[in-house]
């Protein structure tokens, strides 16, 4: 028995599902990256390494 | 002749969690930029799966208060951190514009701006908006080093999701 192709509708609908799907999970992952920082020591540790070398070679620009 | 600006340093750089890099600009701005595995995308395609990833470039710290301004040493940042993700060469970054505001148009503009910084000879990048009942425009893009083995696969899945439904 051959699988009958999704209708082109059906096709637009999961299309615009997936899409909007992926703005969620970008928002989603916005307001996280921002929370994470805010109440993760481990993270904080880390810019806090990086804004120490920086200071150290006076500059926040990568060498060439 | 090659534009001057494209030999602009970026930021240093730090990617000690996985998938994640962080950076602080001159102006003491902080970013955070992730890519987070996203197989559902091509659902079709199970093998390709681990391979595909959503970008987001977020604002984790801004001591200024006021939006950040255009800073052009971001752009090379945002390169070298690709450069660095896509060492392992079947990854696909796929990027979708947040349209909420109807400001998907112009965030779609600055992320191809950025990409002119790494494009060069070894990446692709292909472009396509979907639209919905509403009328609410979806601007998708995916990204590949060309030397991806599942390339073409990536393309046919990528048509595949978008190309039935354009006008």
């Amino acid at each position: 028995m051959i699988a009958e192709e999704p209708k082109k509708e059906d096709r637009h609908k999961q299309a615009i599902a997936i899409v909007k799907q992926m703005v969620a999970n970008k928002k989603a992952a916005e307001k996280e990256a921002i929370e994470n920082y805010k109440n993760n020591p481990a993270k904080q540790a880390l810019v806090a390494e990086l804004d120490r070398k920086n200071a150290e070679r006076g500059t926040p620009i990568a060498r060439l | 002749m090659q534009k001057e600006e494209r030999r602009l340093p970026g930021y240093e750089f730090t990617n000690e969690e996985k998938n994640s890099f962080l950076f602080r600009t001159s102006n003491r701005i902080l970013y955070e930029v992730s890519f987070k595995p996203s197989g559902y995308i091509f659902a079709n395609d199970p093998e390709l799966q681990p391979f595909v990833f959503e970008i987001s470039i977020v604002v984790i710290e801004n001591p200024t208060d006021k939006h950040p301004p255009a800073d052009p040493r971001v752009p090379p940042t945002i390169a070298q951190i690709f450069g660095s993700f896509f060492e392992q060469h079947e990854r696909v970054v796929v990027y979708v514009c947040d349209t909420s505001d109807q400001r998907g148009s112009v965030r779609q503009r600055k992320f191809l701006n950025w990409f002119g910084y790494y494009k060069g000879v070894d990446y692709a990048q292909f472009n396509d908006t979907l639209t919905d009942e509403e009328g609410v425009h979806y601007y998708v893009s995916l990204i590949i080093r060309l030397d991806n083995p599942y390339r073409r696969r990536l393309l046919l899945a990528f048509d595949d999701l978008l190309t039935d439904y354009r006008k």
